[in-house]
């Protein structure tokens, strides 16, 4: 069973994952201005786990740390 | 907690992947991620209408870090690890010995098997193809959409609906179907509205002589239009069999086209004579056929060896290589060589697999 923390997992997949993806004709820099910013609250919405079950994201946030980072396969 | 959301395909067909229609089978992209990253990471999808990656400013990597009360207390428009480990050590604090990347061991999957096998040749679009919004119909299908059809415009289809559109024919990788070609080619009709005129309104694949393959169709469509206002029909019939041989079926099913933009992909791919390339939109920037490809300003090979092994390890290679270091790793060593640097994804010679 491997112990390791975590989110060090989440940094090497980031890693590994991530860096398919590249800069478009407008820069995510500026189309990430429309997203919240710090000390606000995050968004009250529903995603989806992967078991298929509707997921508040407050209620996934609730009571600790919680890093949410955006990802696909391309 | 820590939880990748997955978004819409930044590069819809890059390594053979092509967009959800469902959530069903965006959870499917999910489970292709685990195994490919091989990562235990907590996973949520976002849904269909895409709300997480609305919200975010349609970027298509960034990062959150939130805390107990749900106050955002980190942002960055691109994951970074570092920063992101810098974050932690600030809010959760220090760790005694911090993981390096080598030690998780995680193993880099290729992507699903069943790909192009380059049987039927790719055509080459115009320049500056971007997607354009195409919706499949899926209350009239009675089988999942195991072909999903692609449409992109050129500047002028997303400038007025003038131009050149592409239509691709994909088989969904996560399926494992395949075309049959012994039961007859793919065939496609498109319905315009009043005041737009599309040539050729109909098509018929090639004729393949091998019984099966896996190789997108692709057309090109004169389009010419008074207004965009009113979406066009498509409809496709075609023959599919999965890879294990337990059904082969007759499948025929709709969409509707709309000549705009489609805002929540990021690239085109544009095929050339070198092959499948990542390539921006009409904005131009990037520069010749097809715009920025992976490969721009990658490295020499020698920068990357400082030790001058001959070879690169997973911990010498750029963070952005490592994304597809297991694809370049033809011999599965654990290093690429300078054949396998120089051969990889978005080099000039790379080939779809």
């Amino acid at each position: 069973m491997n112990h390791r923390p975590a989110y060090l997992l989440l940094i090497g997949a980031t890693i590994l994952q991530t860096n398919l993806v590249f800069a478009q004709g407008i820069p995510p820099e500026g189309r990430f201005e429309a997203a919240p910013k710090i000390g606000e609250i995050i968004p009250d919405l529903t995603l989806v786990d992967d078991q298929g079950n509707l997921t508040r994201v407050r209620d996934v946030a609730r009571g600790h740390y919680t890093v949410m980072t955006l990802g696909c396969l391309t | 907690m820590f939880y990748y959301v997955y978004k819409p395909l930044a590069h819809p067909e890059y390594n053979n992947y092509v967009s959800p229609v469902t959530i069903e089978e965006r959870l499917m992209h999910v489970a292709e991620a685990k195994r490919v990253l091989g990562t235990s990471v907590n996973w949520l999808a976002d849904t269909m209408d895409n709300v997480w990656h609305e919200a975010m400013g349609r970027t298509p990597n960034s990062e959150l870090v939130i805390d107990p009360k749900g106050v955002i207390v980190a942002r960055r428009a691109w994951s970074d690890p570092e920063e992101l480990r810098r974050d932690l050590e600030r809010f959760v604090g220090a760790v005694e010995r911090p993981t390096r990347i080598a030690d998780l061991d995680l193993p880099t999957q290729r992507p699903a098997p069943t790909v192009a096998k380059g049987i039927v040749s790719r055509i080459e679009k115009p320049e500056g193809m971007w997607p354009i919004k195409i919706e499949p119909l899926l209350e009239e299908s009675r089988v999942p959409f195991y072909v999903k059809a692609r449409a992109e415009g050129d500047p002028g289809i997303l400038a007025d609906g003038n131009g050149t559109m592409y239509l691709g024919f994909h088989l969904d990788p996560l399926y494992r179907v395949h075309w049959n070609n012994e039961a007859g080619p793919v065939k496609f009709q498109l319905e315009a509205p009043p005041g737009v005129t599309v040539v050729p309104a109909s098509g018929v694949g090639p004729n393949v002589e091998e019984p099966a393959d896996a190789d997108p169709r692709e057309f090109l469509i004169d389009v010419t239009a008074e207004s965009v206002d009113q979406p066009l029909g498509l409809d496709v019939f075609y023959f599919a069999c999965d890879d294990a041989l337990t059904f082969c079926v007759p499948v025929n099913q709709s969409y509707r086209v709309t000549l705009a933009r489609d805002e929540s992909h990021d690239w085109s791919i544009q095929t050339t004579a070198d092959g499948p390339q990542l390539g921006v939109g009409p904005s131009g920037r990037g520069g010749g056929r097809g715009g920025a490809r992976v490969g721009q300003g990658r490295p020499d090979f020698s920068s990357l060896d400082p030790n001058g092994d001959g070879r690169i390890s997973m911990e010498e290679a750029p963070g952005r290589m490592r994304g597809v270091f297991g694809q370049m790793d033809a011999d599965d060593d654990g290093f690429l060589t300078e054949s396998e640097f120089q051969s990889g994804p978005g080099s000039r010679g790379q080939r779809q697999r």
